[in-house]
């Protein structure tokens, strides 16, 4: 059977002086089931209607394999439409009716011997419950010879049974034609999709992972943490089978292998980089960009580490040559907004024909159009985006940028690949003729409109490059080394947090050899500060990004998990215990699919009484530091437990010092080698008057 | 296709027909009070303000139901020229007959 390729882009939409749809783009092939949720009002509906061509809009351009069709032809040929309500006559029976879908007769017998529409031939559609009429809507569109099916709400409004079955019929079908399915009850979309869309602010959003609707606040906060999905379809779950971080169970939050470096959204909050979708104060050190995608980029790549060396030296070789050059990148911010909407329009093209153009612009010569002055406008923009752009990349080339920036460079000079529209980037600034308008305006908005798109990108993250570059200058980051060493290792010189105002820096290493530390200390001592310390030295440099240390050296490691802050869950009806328990269980789980971690613990098991938190802490850390090619910190306060960790060669002690001064404690925050008796806590507690408030209260 | 297609406008143009003729009806009759023919009003009617107002009735209807037909490749346009020719032949039909008994 011959694949088809749906195609749907540039697509603009508003309502009641609201834009509903804009610069969406969306493909969809036979044999695929592409899901599409979104919010009450995100514009679902008037996006399957767009795709139908029922609904109007000032631009859009369909293709079918690569060709553009007008609405009409699509309807019936090539594209089904099942809408919200019922659209089957109710005056006519089910017998009658199904020759009208089906007109082969062959066809239509195997329809009506179907078993849930045999019973209920004589019937009109008016008869039938809401269950058996959307399964015969959706059955006899099936039987249509268009190889894309649009299904608007299937599910909605029908029992659990309906909707199984109807799941079991697009599964039937799925081999042979493309599915759109958008739906409220999103457990039966996730059910049946191979692909998810999010609809958001008029964009249509990729989806990679259940979790990212949690994130982008489609369902709320912990629906996923149990790896179930409450309520709707029943039934095995496509998506959660397919996608890497949708598997259930413990080790839901965390990436299958495939993905380059690991990082859970605890281990985010940890380090303050970002925390259920907000963006941390570690993010904000960094957000000294200049645009909004710059911004956008920005997290994308904070979001995305990985462990590859090249990818990785070559972000670190661009950021140090931006920082250490004093380089900055000239953007007009107002410019950048103007050539963002100009692409996203939706007007029609500039017309390419002499004739044509001359006429079109005589005629916005007499009254101009708001229409013209976008498009007019937003290609002079672009055009003087591009030739500034390529300026200071000449002038960078010319500084003796590093290969990677110059490699760059090189991609974005060849993305223009129109010849002419190259002549005029590259022209002394003039004033553009109408035909140069005109060529300009297809290459940006049509042939070349990829290209464009890229070379956004590529500014997009040289803004966040030169944010990054700024904030390194300015807190005197290091740019870390990589090795290749078999043993995992990592080196600091004059390590310290971000986010404190004086920090006192320290030196630490640990490796292969001995890959447990237990880290002790006095409350308040700084031990927390320094797990966070390094758990954010080891995942900037896993971006390729600056690190707030003197100097950094680390072996190239396939995840980072830490535990400094884990919350209880109070939805899910775990104790704070359960909870550190179930962590545990997710590292274990994670170390043995991914092999070589660096594991991060403050305080094991905080959550239960001395004795089995004693217990289990040494169990745990001695368990854990005989698994070798990963490396572990563990922080406690349950100093007991050292003598029976003493005879494990790959544990190793440190700890920070403290001591009292005046009756007020003082510590260094110098990590040193060694176990701390230090016992602040109930000095603290005096100091802070608490004691004699409660007994003056009691008097 | 083309059978399937032409059965659909048919059905269309017979969903459209009771109201069409009811208001048709209605119609000729304050014509008639006003001195009008009672047939030749009736059969403008049926072209003219009957096939407006049973589309309009359909729209408001039963507008979702237009997908059933788009689903079959056939445009409301081809379903309004379908519906007015079926008037056009009916008024014609209404007419003949009427001075055939004569």
């Amino acid at each position: 059977m011959k694949e088809h390729l749906l195609e749907a882009d540039s697509i603009l939409v508003e309502l009641g002086g609201r834009t509903v749809l804009s610069d969406i783009y969306l493909q969809c092939r036979t044999g695929e089931v592409v899901g599409l949720l979104g919010r009450n009002g995100t514009g679902k509906s008037t996006l399957l209607k767009v795709l139908f061509g029922t609904q109007d809009t000032p631009d859009r351009s369909i293709r079918i394999d690569g060709q553009h069709r007008p609405a009409l032809s699509l309807r019936g040929r090539w594209i089904a439409y099942l809408p919200q309500h019922s659209f089957l006559p109710e005056n006519l029976s089910i017998r009658r009716m199904i020759p009208l879908y089906v007109p082969d007769r062959r066809l239509a017998r195997q329809v009506m011997a179907n078993e849930r529409v045999r019973p209920h031939l004589h019937k009109r559609s008016s008869a039938l419950s809401g269950g058996e009429l959307r399964y015969l809507e959706v059955l006899l569109l099936l039987h249509l010879p268009a190889p894309f099916v649009l299904l608007d709400e299937p599910f909605s409004g029908i029992e659990p049974l309906f909707q199984e079955r109807l799941v079991q019929l697009i599964d039937e079908y799925r081999g042979r034609k493309g599915f759109i399915i958008t739906d409220h009850l999103y457990p039966g979309i996730l059910q049946v999709s191979d692909r998810l869309l999010l609809l958001e602010e008029g964009r249509a959003v990729g989806i990679r992972h259940k979790e990212e609707l949690e994130e982008r606040g489609y369902v709320p906060k912990g629906t996923f943490c149990g790896g179930a999905v409450a309520g709707g379809v029943p039934g095995g779950d496509r998506v959660a089978a397919q996608w890497p971080f949708a598997a259930g169970g413990g080790a839901a939050s965390l990436p299958a292998p495939g993905v380059e470096f690991e990082a859970d959204r605890q281990t985010w909050k940890d380090l303050d980089l970002f925390d259920h979708g907000r963006r941390g104060p570690v993010f904000e050190l960094f957000n000294k960009v200049k645009t909004t995608g710059g911004e956008d980029m920005l997290e994308r790549l904070l979001k995305s580490p990985s462990n590859r060396r090249p990818l990785l030296e070559a972000r670190r070789d661009t950021i140090r040559w931006f920082a250490e050059n004093g380089a900055e990148l000239r953007i007009n911010r107002e410019q950048l907004k103007t050539v963002e909407h100009y692409l996203s329009c939706g007007i029609g093209l500039f017309p390419g024909v002499v004739f044509d153009a001359a006429l079109y612009t005589l005629r916005n010569l007499v009254k101009e159009s708001p229409q013209y002055y976008t498009v007019t406008h937003g290609v002079r923009q672009t055009v003087s985006l591009l030739r500034h752009l390529f300026q200071q990349a000449q002038e960078w080339m010319e500084g003796g940028g590093p290969d990677p920036l110059l490699g760059t460079v090189l991609e974005l000079i060849e993305l223009v690949f129109d010849s002419r529209v190259k002549a005029i980037l590259f022209a002394h600034e003039r004033p553009l003729t109408t035909m140069e308008l005109a060529r300009c305006d297809h290459f940006f908005r049509d042939s070349g409109k990829h290209s464009l798109r890229r070379m956004l990108d590529i500014l997009y993250e040289w803004d966040a490059y030169f944010a990054v570059a700024h904030a390194a200058r300015q807190h005197e980051f290091c740019f870390p080394l990589y090795t290749d060493s078999a043993v995992p290792a990592v080196r600091a010189q004059g390590l310290y947090h971000p986010l404190l105002t004086n920090p006192t820096p320290n030196d630490y290493q640990i490796s292969g050899e001995a890959n447990c530390c237990f880290i002790s200390g006095a409350n308040m001592a700084g031990k927390s500060t320094f797990l966070k310390s390094v758990g954010l030295a080891v995942y900037l440099s896993h971006v390729g990004f600056p690190v707030p240390a003197a100097s950094w050296e680390t072996g190239l490691f396939n995840g980072l998990i830490t535990t400094v802050n884990l919350p209880d869950n109070i939805s899910q009806g775990h104790s704070h215990f359960y909870t550190e328990v179930r962590r545990v269980r997710e590292v274990v789980l994670a170390i043995r699919r991914r092999k070589r971690m660096v594991v991060i613990f403050d305080e094991l098991f905080r959550g239960t009484n001395i004795k089995d938190a004693s217990d289990a802490s040494l169990q745990v850390i001695d368990g854990l530091a005989g698994i070798s090619g990963s490396l572990f910190l563990v922080s406690t306060h349950i100093v007991e437990i050292a003598a029976g960790l003493q005879h494990n060669p790959n544990v190793f002690f440190a700890c920070f010092e403290s001591t009292m001064e005046g009756g007020v404690p003082w510590y260094s925050y110098k990590l040193k080698s060694g176990i701390s008796n230090e016992r602040m806590g109930m000095v603290i507690l005096k100091n802070e008057g608490i004691l004699e408030m409660l007994a003056e209260m009691k008097e | 296709m083309l059978t399937v297609r032409i059965k659909a406008c048919l059905h269309y143009c017979k969903d459209l027909l009771p109201t069409n003729l009811l208001t048709s009806f209605l119609i000729s009759l304050t014509g008639m009070a006003d001195g009008l023919s009672f047939w030749k009003t009736f059969s403008v009617s049926l072209v003219t303000a009957g096939a407006i107002l049973s589309s309009y009735f359909y729209e408001r209807r039963r507008g979702h139901r237009y997908y059933f037909f788009y689903n079959l490749g056939i445009s409301r346009r081809v379903l309004y020229a379908c519906a007015f020719l079926t008037d056009v032949l009916l008024a014609a039909l209404v007419l003949v007959i009427k001075n055939n008994l004569q």
